[in-house]
């Protein structure tokens, strides 16, 4: 998790004494409650993935994925389908797919879907007819 | 290869890559100076001990501080269903990973 920290229009500056301004202040202000959930993503597609978490998710749950392969950092805005525990509970598959809030952009986990995967360590998935 | 029930084919991977699924809900903060912890009116529920990010916005400022759950119960406003969160702030050192928090 990062720091505190304060973003003015020139940069950004430890926000030790703005905290204090801020904690004084008896006005309501607006915010913005974010949670950061350890994943680790198991398989993709073109049109979602499957995500192991250690926490549940509500479906219906929309969320940005963030992903660092070899330094660089993909993304992609998703919306949860499904969660499912497993293990006794302790871990949970989690189904997402990919919510085209935003055009394909060059660290997209859906370009790098298209482009092969290859970028990701993924291969294609043997298909085993019954 | 894929089966005809899927439009996309499926890749999977060599080794499983781990990441971050970040998750946002707005609240509206009504600060709470003697004790320094923050009540926010949120649409969700949260969980004792989960630790989560505070995104605040000022005037032209923002900031970000890591909180800690210390208190939920649902509460009506304006005929609505909502949830009042006391959120206590971290020192930076405090804050673990989310997934780390007590259920």
């Amino acid at each position: 998790m990062t720091p505190p920290h304060k973003r003015t229009g020139t940069g950004t500056v430890n926000m030790t004494d703005w905290r204090e301004e801020l904690i004084a202040c008896s006005r309501e202000l607006l915010g913005v409650l974010r949670r950061d959930l350890q994943v680790r993503l198991l398989n993709i597609s073109g049109s979602g993935c499957l995500l192991e978490s250690q926490r549940r998710v509500a479906a219906g749950t929309i969320g940005t994925l963030r992903l660092l392969v070899g330094g660089d950092e993909y993304s992609d805005d998703v919306r949860i389908v499904r969660c499912q525990a497993v293990e006794g509970g302790s871990i949970y598959y989690v189904g997402a797919e990919f919510v085209w809030t935003a055009p394909l952009h060059p660290r997209s986990l859906r370009r790098a879907v298209n482009r092969g995967g290859r970028e990701l360590g993924a291969e294609a998935m043997a298909f085993r007819p019954m | 290869m894929m089966s005809g029930r899927r439009g996309y084919a499926r890749l999977n991977l060599t080794s499983a890559l781990g990441g971050v699924l970040r998750v946002l809900r707005q609240a509206l903060v009504v600060q709470r100076a003697e004790r320094g912890e923050f009540v926010a009116i949120s649409s969700e529920p949260g969980v004792v001990g989960e630790t989560l990010s505070l995104d605040l916005t000022a005037d032209d400022a923002e900031v970000s501080l890591p909180v800690r759950v210390h208190d939920t119960r649902p509460i009506v406003v304006d005929g609505a269903l909502r949830h009042r969160l006391v959120l206590q702030p971290l020192e930076s050192g405090e804050a673990g990973p989310t997934d780390d928090a007590a259920a």
